[in-house]
């Protein structure tokens, strides 16, 4: 089942990695790939963090401090020394998981600090960090990175961001499916539910606090070293803006904290919309969507789309074509924004109540799982 | 097997436990009962390392295990139920006993593995047809016979039942104490914490009787129960 797994993950990379070469091709205009590369930014973000907080329910507020860590850690060692930029990637990955593993030393051994607590003392731990970061490296004046040179192969820059945003942005997704599918994912979900319960069944609860805010961290701080160039000019300021805690956490709620997917699916909605409506005069409409789409989602969807789509998944799949399609043929305009529109149809689609669901489209449309195991029992006659 | 001496647990400036020693050993079922607030359950919370005795020692196979962290107590043979059933809210039936074959005794073992022990020991308390359901749709005799399930599959030598048959309706207690004798007949020792007095007389090989963090009593039931100081602990020193 992982041999499998693996298998797929490596075809989806080698595919996406090979996307920029079919640009003449295919047509696509060149913001395609800023806009991939950002999609990958998010989804590693929201899918570390849900690591920690979507599977052992420890909600963490601070994810803002790793990715920081991650990001001041590349931008300071390619402006001060001459190491190439490549190597400095996984040095900001284990700084932030060690900055992680600290602040999870002290507060796992405390079993007063869950809940409300952990969550402002994460937020503490951004405010701290952020800090001491101003007075060390930053200095108030900000780091300007520039260019940075990398290996030919990787392509022009926006080619070499998107293909390093998809490598991280597999390898994150691709653990979170790795620790959901083993001994430390059933012990993370045990304690999600019941720590002393767990603890007292043999579950040891402080190391697997510890590993997952361990891979949590480090591929939080991966995904910001990589973001540091991209950003070129990094100030505190603007690097610990409270946007990455809160866009992680309404990622993953979005999409979905029980499942490795789920943040992902959230990554890559929230991300379209914000880009699609990035537009200054849409600016208070794009915020007032985001809002009411949270609020939308908390009231019909508490489970996440995750859920949803894979119990909706034939017409949801229909409709995505339909939609785009039509917007191919007869409308046009940005590409973007296309997908954007299609992804609104199906979030609409999704959000129909389950009981309407159920007599109206429910009766005519097969569910996905009875499809496939109808497949399956006719694949053993 | 088991060996508490002069246990010691202090809440704020409330005492607990007023040194507690008692023994028990491998193949008996300890029937320890008392009034409300005598301090059975403060007891078990701290045997399984759950909370930390103020002070005096727990030796369980020759081992002092207090302090130790619950999880390697567990992984030491000791295992309990809670008084109010706690499952996994957000697992099925089978998930939820799954979680403590995978990290009870038997550590190490795969979760294939994992899902079939899982499925018998549901089998042993007969609920192998609710295997699928999420735990929520279970009422509280289920609840509390899937506490048991989970309990035994961790494998322990010594299980700790807190109350396991509260709220249960006659034919549910006959039904549990079938499967008790059936799990002590299998070698596990047994330590029961019960209200019910006719079913603990009959259950345990000994019994132990608090009041209000000590040892008042032990022995066997039929001359444990005409202790005067008991028959004054539960109804009032007149009645003694």
């Amino acid at each position: 089942m992982k041999w499998r797994a693996l298998l797929g993950f490596i075809i989806v990379g080698l595919v996406l990695a090979y996307f920029p070469e079919l640009r003449d091709m295919l047509g696509y205009p060149r913001y395609v790939l800023t806009f991939m590369y950002f999609a990958f930014f998010w989804t590693s973000l929201a899918t570390s963090w849900n690591i920690l907080t979507g599977y052992s329910g420890y909600f963490s507020f601070g994810h803002g401090a790793f990715y920081g860590v991650g990001v001041y850690t590349t931008a300071a060692i390619v402006t001060k020394t001459e190491l190439p930029f490549l190597l400095t990637l996984p040095l900001a990955g284990v700084l932030a998981s060690l900055l992680g593993l600290t602040v999870g030393f002290v507060v796992f051994r405390l079993p007063q600090l869950r809940g409300e607590l952990f969550a402002l003392l994460t937020l503490a731990v951004e405010f701290v960090v952020a800090a001491i970061l101003f007075n060390l490296v930053d200095g108030g004046y900000g780091l300007s990175i520039g260019r940075v040179p990398y290996p030919d192969f990787l392509g022009d820059f926006s080619e070499m961001m998107f293909r390093l945003g998809l490598l991280i942005a597999l390898l994150t997704v691709f653990a979170a499916y790795l620790v959901h599918h083993s001994r430390l994912g059933r012990g993370l979900f045990a304690i999600h539910d019941d720590e002393a319960v767990a603890e007292g069944l043999g579950v040891p609860t402080f190391r697997y606090k510890m590993m997952a805010l361990g891979l949590s961290t480090f591929f939080a701080g991966l995904a910001g070293g990589l973001h540091a160039v991209q950003l070129s000019y990094v100030d505190i300021g603007g690097v610990f803006k409270l946007t990455v805690p809160l866009f992680v956490i309404l990622m993953s709620l979005l999409g979905g904290r029980r499942h490795w997917l789920g943040p992902l699916i959230g990554a890559v909605i929230i991300h379209t919309f914000n880009d699609a409506f990035s537009d200054t005069r849409f600016q208070l409409l794009n915020d007032v969507a985001t809002g009411g789409l949270l609020i939308a989602i908390i009231l019909f969807m508490p489970e996440g789309i995750y859920e949803r789509l894979r119990q909706r998944l034939i017409p949801a799949a229909t409709l995505a074509l339909l939609v785009v399609v039509i917007q191919a043929l007869a409308i046009g305009g940005r590409i973007t924004v296309q997908f954007a529109v299609m992804l609104l149809f199906v979030i609409a689609l999704l959000m129909i109540p389950q009981r309407f669901y159920d007599t109206v489209i429910g009766r005519f449309v097969p569910s996905f799982e009875s499809v496939k195991a109808k497949i399956r029992s006719g694949a053993e006659e | 097997m088991l060996t508490c001496h002069n246990v010691i647990k202090d809440f704020g400036g409330v005492r607990a436990l007023a040194g507690v020693t008692i023994t028990v050993h491998e193949g008996e079922i300890v029937g320890l009962v008392g009034p409300n607030g005598s301090g059975k359950s403060t007891l078990i919370n701290n045997i399984t390392g759950l909370t930390v005795p103020t002070a005096g020692g727990i030796q369980f196979l020759g081992q002092e295990i207090a302090g130790n962290p619950p999880h390697r107590i567990n992984h030491m043979g000791i295992a309990r139920t809670y008084q109010i059933p706690r499952p996994f809210s957000t697992m099925t039936v089978r998930e939820n006993v799954e979680i403590s074959a995978l990290f009870g005794m038997t550590q190490g073992i795969s979760q294939k593995e994992a899902k079939q022990q899982a499925i018998e020991w549901l089998d042993f308390t007969g609920l192998s047809s609710y295997a699928n359901l999420p735990v929520t749709k279970l009422n509280l005799h289920q609840r509390k016979f899937l506490e048991l399930s989970r309990a035994l599959a961790t494998k322990p030598s010594l299980l700790l039942l807190d109350e396991v048959m509260a709220g249960l309706n006659p034919s549910e207690i006959d039904e549990s104490v079938k499967m008790i004798r059936k799990v002590h007949s299998s070698g596990v020792t047994i330590v029961i914490v019960e209200h019910l007095m006719r079913v603990v007389t009959s259950l345990s090989t000994r019994m132990v009787v608090l009041d209000q963090g000590r040892v008042i009593a032990e022995g066997l039931p039929e001359t444990v129960m005409k202790d005067p100081l008991v028959v004054g602990a539960y109804l009032g020193k007149d009645y003694a």
